[in-house]
C-alpha cells in the first residue's frame, strides 16, 4: 500500500513542492531586503576554482557587476570541486574550455588558453587569493588573475605575471603556500556542499544559488531588485 | 541534389533543459538549411551518471527560472523515469517516421513537466497520443517494439561516441553544444556556415 504512495511522492509531489517552493520569496531573501531597508550591504557568495575556465567569464563580470553597488562579495577560492566518481569528468573538463569560449565570444572577447589547466598548478593563486581575506582587492585580484590565466596566456603557468598582478592589487609580495591557507580552501569547499551545492563558479545571492557564468543577467536582475 | 548538413538532437524525456529546449530546436529547420537528425536517449540516471540531490534540486530552480524567461509552464511535474520514459522514447520513434515527432515530443515534454502525468498510465498517455494525432495501436506496438530500442540504444551509444554525456546536445560539424541555454550559440555556427534560409539571413 505504501509502495505506489512513496512512488508518487518521490516522482511527483517533492519534485513538484521543490519547484513550487522556489517561486516563492524565501525567508532568506526577506532577510537580505529587511537588512538592506536597514542600510546594511546585499550578501553575495562567489565560490570559484582558478581552474574552471568558466570562473574566467563569471569572475570579471560579477566584480563589474558589484561595483557602485552596495554588495558585500564573500569570496570563496576553492580547489576540491564537482561530483565525486563521475565518469564524465574528464570530458567535462575539456568541453568546459570549449564551452567556455563560446560565451567569451558571446561577451565580444576571446579566451587564449588551448588546454584545460591541472588544479595543482594553479593552486598558488587560491592560496594567494584566501591569504588576502575578504577585501574588495582580493576580488580585483581574483578577477585579473583568471583574466591572465585564460584569456592573456596559454601553455605552462608562469608565476612572474601573478606577482605583479599581486604587487599591484594587494600590495606586498604574494605569501608562500601555507598548511593553513589549505586548510582554508578545503573549508571553502566544505562549506559550498554543505550549503548545497558543488561545482565551480556559483553563485549564492539571498539563499538562491546560480551557476555565474551563464546565469549572470539573472544574477544582477536579483541584486538590482535586493539593493532597491 | 545534395543531403542538407546534419543538426543531431540528444534529448531525455527525463531533463527539464531538454523540455525546455524542444520548441527553439524543432522551429530551426524552418530557419536554417540542416537535417534535424532526432536522437531520443535514455537519462543519464539510468545510463550509471551520478546525480547527487544538490544537482537535482539546483536542476528544478534553475530550469524553474529558465522556464519563466522562455514563457513554458513548468511544475507540477512526474518524474517518468523507467518505464515512462521508455514508453515516450519508442513512440517518440514512431512518431518520427510518422512526422509527428516535434508535436509529441513537445505535447509529452509538457505533459510531465508542467501537468504531472504519469506516462505509465495508458489512459493518459493514450490521450497525448492521439491528441497529436498518433493512432493508440500503432503505439502500443512501438513500445514493444525491439528495434525502437534498439535506435534508442544506439542513440545513446553515439552520444557517448562523440565523448558527451548531457542532454539537450547539439552535434553539428563535428562540435557539440549542450544546453537548451546554447543554442544561441549553434545558430551562430550554423550562421556562420551559410545555413540560414533566406529570410533569416535578411
Amino acid at each position: 500500500m505504501l509502495g505506489p504512495f512513496r512512488d508518487y511522492l518521490k516522482r511527483s509531489w517533492l519534485p513538484s513542492a521543490v519547484i513550487a517552493t522556489s517561486r516563492a520569496r524565501t525567508p532568506a531573501y526577506r532577510a537580505a531586503r529587511i537588512a538592506r531597508k536597514l542600510g546594511r550591504p546585499v550578501t553575495m557568495e562567489i565560490y570559484f576554482a582558478f581552474d574552471d575556465p568558466y570562473a574566467a567569464i563569471a569572475v570579471p563580470a560579477l566584480r563589474a557587476m558589484v561595483q557602485h553597488k552596495p554588495v558585500a562579495v564573500a569570496l570563496y577560492p576553492i580547489i576540491g570541486r564537482g561530483i565525486p566518481d563521475d565518469p564524465a569528468q574528464a570530458a567535462r573538463d575539456v568541453h568546459a574550455l570549449i564551452d567556455a569560449k563560446r560565451l567569451a565570444l558571446r561577451r565580444g572577447t576571446a579566451l587564449r588558453r588551448s588546454a584545460p589547466l591541472d588544479a595543482d598548478d594553479s593552486r598558488f593563486l587560491a592560496c594567494w587569493t584566501a591569504a588576502a581575506g575578504q577585501t574588495p582587492q582580493a576580488l580585483a585580484f581574483a578577477a585579473d588573475a583568471l583574466d591572465e590565466l585564460w584569456r592573456q596566456s596559454d601553455g605552462p603557468i608562469d608565476r612572474a605575471p601573478f606577482e605583479r598582478l599581486y604587487r599591484t592589487q594587494l600590495s606586498g609580495s604574494p605569501p608562500a603556500e601555507t598548511a593553513l591557507q589549505l586548510t582554508q580552501l578545503r573549508d571553502n569547499e566544505r562549506r559550498l556542499r554543505s550549503k548545497g551545492h558543488w561545482e565551480s563558479p556559483v553563485v549564492r545571492v539571498a539563499g538562491e544559488w546560480f551557476f555565474a557564468h551563464e546565469r549572470l543577467a539573472l544574477v544582477s536582475r536579483r541584486l538590482v531588485e535586493l539593493c532597491a | 541534389m545534395n543531403a542538407l548538413p546534419q543538426l543531431e538532437y540528444f534529448f531525455s524525456f527525463r531533463s527539464p533543459y531538454s523540455y525546455l529546449s524542444a520548441p527553439r530546436v524543432f522551429a530551426l529547420p524552418a530557419r536554417y538549411n540542416i537535417d534535424l537528425v532526432w536522437r531520443g536517449v535514455r537519462p543519464m540516471a539510468m545510463r550509471g551518471q551520478p546525480l547527487p540531490r544538490a544537482k537535482q534540486l539546483y536542476i528544478l530552480r534553475d530550469a524553474a527560472r529558465e522556464a519563466a524567461e522562455l514563457g513554458l509552464p513548468f511544475g507540477p511535474m512526474f518524474d517518468p523515469i523507467g518505464d515512462g520514459v521508455w514508453r515516450c522514447l519508442c513512440i517518440a520513434e514512431l512518431a518520427s517516421t510518422e512526422g509527428r515527432l516535434a508535436d509529441f515530443v513537445c505535447r509529452v515534454g509538457r505533459a510531465i513537466w508542467s501537468e504531472a502525468t504519469d506516462v505509465r498510465d495508458d489512459r493518459r498517455l493514450r490521450a497525448i497520443c492521439e491528441e497529436v494525432g498518433l493512432s493508440w495501436p500503432a503505439c502500443v506496438e512501438a513500445m514493444a517494439d525491439p528495434q525502437a530500442r534498439a535506435r534508442v540504444e544506439f542513440n545513446t551509444a553515439r552520444l557517448a561516441h562523440l565523448g558527451h554525456w548531457g542532454v539537450p546536445s547539439f552535434s553539428f560539424n563535428g562540435e557539440i553544444y549542450w544546453g537548451q541555454d546554447r543554442i544561441m550559440d549553434l545558430e551562430r555556427a550554423l550562421q556562420m556556415a551559410g545555413l540560414a534560409r533566406r529570410s533569416e539571413a535578411a
